[in-house]
């Protein structure tokens, strides 16, 4: 913006968060405007339509208590840039960037347009390396990848949001420069001060960026939301060399919002009156994570999804399962804290985070081992059902052991406990040893040297005869 | 006659007796046992009582603990924040004063003409240009403002300079 600005001053008609202004030049579409009412005090809007000397401007704030004449509407020439820059470390701020700290507004002698664009698919590197949660149930099954993007798929009621937060709060890059950029939308004032609460450590030490949309404000700000958090995070990481997390949560808050708007622009509405671009929009947004060619930081993305009535084929969760690299599933079955359904989540890129050199060796084959149990005792339990535990053989009744020492000892895990990974191995470990050895047949010799350890064996890794007999 | 029966029965008595004291031995050995495992699992069940009191009672402790750390630190954040904000405003204050005191500079009807030729350039050559109250010009045309107040232009180029204000907190 210059120093000298021009103002329109003929807003012709007010139609609910809606304005009108007449005799504009040179506006064009998503250009972000300055709206100062007669009454008093600043409001924000985008141009949702430009029309020869027309520009419809969608309000932020709304328009109550603004009149049609005494109101002047600035546009700034672009669409809504935000300074980027170390300066949002630590900072609490609306979904629209604006402070809800107490501080100034966040400024930098850097900007960047929100829209963005996504990597640029030549210069774009596998992810690799783990961001490790302190979450056993994930950094072990699911692993998060730097450069990744996954889903968080979760169902009304279930502690999504905590677990968001949880894992905002304890993920790390293993000593490596790491921030956090967390996007909530669509939250309760409870959720938000919930959130809050647990982030205010890593805010306070300068690791987080909190941008909050509640769930009365405006719609249209929701969609500026993860922009914004994107762009800050880009900065970051690609600028500044930082592991860069963005949690987005809610999505879902997101898509319901972008419907809204569609239908305040009278598009047509497409699959259950999202419109018919959700997809590409999503894209825009998750595409905008990676890791760049010749440059150190990386941004991951992990965004919460909640499934209207569970439902997995619902256009969010469907869209957003074609963009993302795997998923982490949250299911009203699963007992404890976090119910995580290890046999439908997956990290499909986590290959190319963890092994020799990131996590441990036998990472991979202990997994496997574990989903391949997890699967045995789940048909086992099936079995149960019908006719009765007591009627299974021994080696069914060990694989049912086995899921009751998953959920008890590794699964289950505190909102406020972290786990590092040395401990989330041991646990792993403790609980497939409640298997006799010759069940784990995708572990190495080696790997079960080292780690396997049934209960009641003398010392540590030597298989006894009861591990041995089924 | 008695005496005999006596003496006959004298060993069944002594057996009797005998038998009687070791089971009566046994059953204080078993009551004594019963009672040393009853005070066993007492104390057992005492410790795990105390054990997960305890466990429990730490945990509130950490808990509140954790409560008043995030509530102390958020006080000491939105001190700093507060104070970054007030530095700014004051910054904000000294700049529209000093830029409003230019009314007295010698060079201000050229600033005027000045600041008249750059709002027509931004606004449009009809727009009808009027002296603010506070110095600088405002521009009036139909449906369209300019507003180059001194006010207004202090007010911008601080928004403007407040990326390096930024700079300096952090660095």
């Amino acid at each position: 913006m210059s120093l000298i600005e021009l103002e329109y001053t003929d807003v012709a008609e007010l139609r609910g968060p809606l304005a009108v202004v007449r005799g504009v030049s040179g506006v064009g579409w998503d250009e972000f405007a300055v709206i100062r009412p007669a009454s008093g005090g600043v409001r924000h809007g985008l141009v949702l339509e430009a029309d020869r000397d027309l520009a419809v401007v969608q309000v932020l704030e709304g328009t109550a208590g603004m009149a049609p004449g005494g109101s002047r509407v600035t546009f700034t020439g672009s669409p809504l840039r935000v300074p980027v820059g170390p300066g949002w470390l630590g900072r609490v701020c609306g979904g629209r960037g604006q402070p809800l700290d107490g501080g100034p507004a966040v400024s930098g002698t850097l900007t960047a347009p929100v829209n963005g664009l996504a990597l640029n698919p030549t210069r774009r590197m596998p992810p690799a390396e783990p961001v490790l949660t302190g979450v056993s149930a994930i950094d072990l099954l699911t692993t998060l990848v730097r450069g990744q993007k996954i889903a968080l798929f979760s169902s009304a009621g279930l502690p999504h949001l905590e677990l968001a937060a949880q894992i905002a709060a304890q993920a790390h890059a293993a000593g490596e420069p790491f921030s956090v950029v967390f996007a909530a939308m669509g939250l309760t004032h409870a959720d938000a001060a919930a959130v809050r609460d647990t982030l205010e450590t890593r805010s306070a030490a300068g690791e987080l960026v909190l941008l909050l949309n509640l769930a009365d404000d405006p719609v249209i700000e929701r969609l500026l939301t993860p922009r914004i958090a994107l762009t800050v995070a880009e900065h970051l990481a690609f600028s500044m060399g930082r592991h860069v997390l963005v949690v987005m949560a809610d999505m879902t808050s997101y898509c319901e919002a972008l419907r809204e708007v569609s239908a305040v622009r009278g598009e047509i509405p497409a699959r259950r009156a999202y419109p018919g671009y959700l997809y590409s929009d999503l894209a825009c947004l998750y595409e905008r994570c990676g890791r760049v060619r010749g440059l150190p930081g990386s941004l991951t993305l992990l965004p919460v999804l909640t499934m209207p009535a569970g439902d997995v084929t619902h256009p969010v969760p469907d869209l957003t399962g074609y963009i993302t690299e795997g998923q982490i599933v949250l299911s009203p079955e699963i007992p404890g804290y976090p119910p995580i359904d290890p046999l439908a989540s997956l990290s499909r890129l986590m290959r190319g985070g963890v092994g020799a050199g990131r996590t441990r060796p036998e990472h991979m084959d202990l997994a496997a081992q574990l989903l391949a149990a997890l699967a045995r005792a789940r048909q086992a339990g099936e079995l149960a059902e019908l006719v009765g535990a007591s009627a299974l053989s021994l080696a069914d009744r060990r694989y049912l052991d086995f899921a009751a020492a998953f959920t008890r000892e590794l699964a289950d895990q505190r909102g406020d406990e972290t786990r590092s990974l040395e401990e989330t191995f041991r646990r792993a470990w403790c609980v497939v040893s409640v298997l006799p050895r010759r069940e784990l047949t995708m572990l190495g010799r080696e790997a079960l040297d080292a780690g396997y350890r049934p209960a009641g064996a003398g010392g540590e890794g030597q298989p006894s005869a009861d591990g041995e007999e089924p | 006659m008695s005496d005999r029966i006596g003496e006959a029965l004298a060993p069944l008595t002594a057996a009797l007796l005998r038998r009687t004291e070791r089971e009566a031995e046994q059953t204080r050995e078993r009551a004594g046992r019963q009672a040393a495992q009853t005070v066993a699992e007492a104390e057992e069940g005492a410790r795990a009582v105390l054990a997960d009191a305890r466990a429990r009672g730490e945990r509130e402790a950490d808990t509140e603990a954790a409560a008043e750390r995030v509530a102390t630190t958020r006080r000491v954040r939105t001190i700093e924040l507060t104070a970054r904000r007030e530095i700014l405003e004051d910054f904000r204050r000294r700049a529209r004063t000093a830029v409003t005191g230019l009314r007295e500079d010698p060079c201000y009807p050229a600033l005027l003409k000045s600041l008249g030729r750059m709002a027509r350039r931004r606004g449009g050559g009809d727009l009808v240009l009027a002296e603010h109250p506070e110095g600088g010009v405002v521009g009036e045309a139909p449906g369209r403002r300019v507003d180059a107040s001194l006010p207004a232009l202090a007010e911008r180029a601080v928004d403007a300079a407040q990326g390096e204000a930024e700079r300096s907190w952090l660095s």
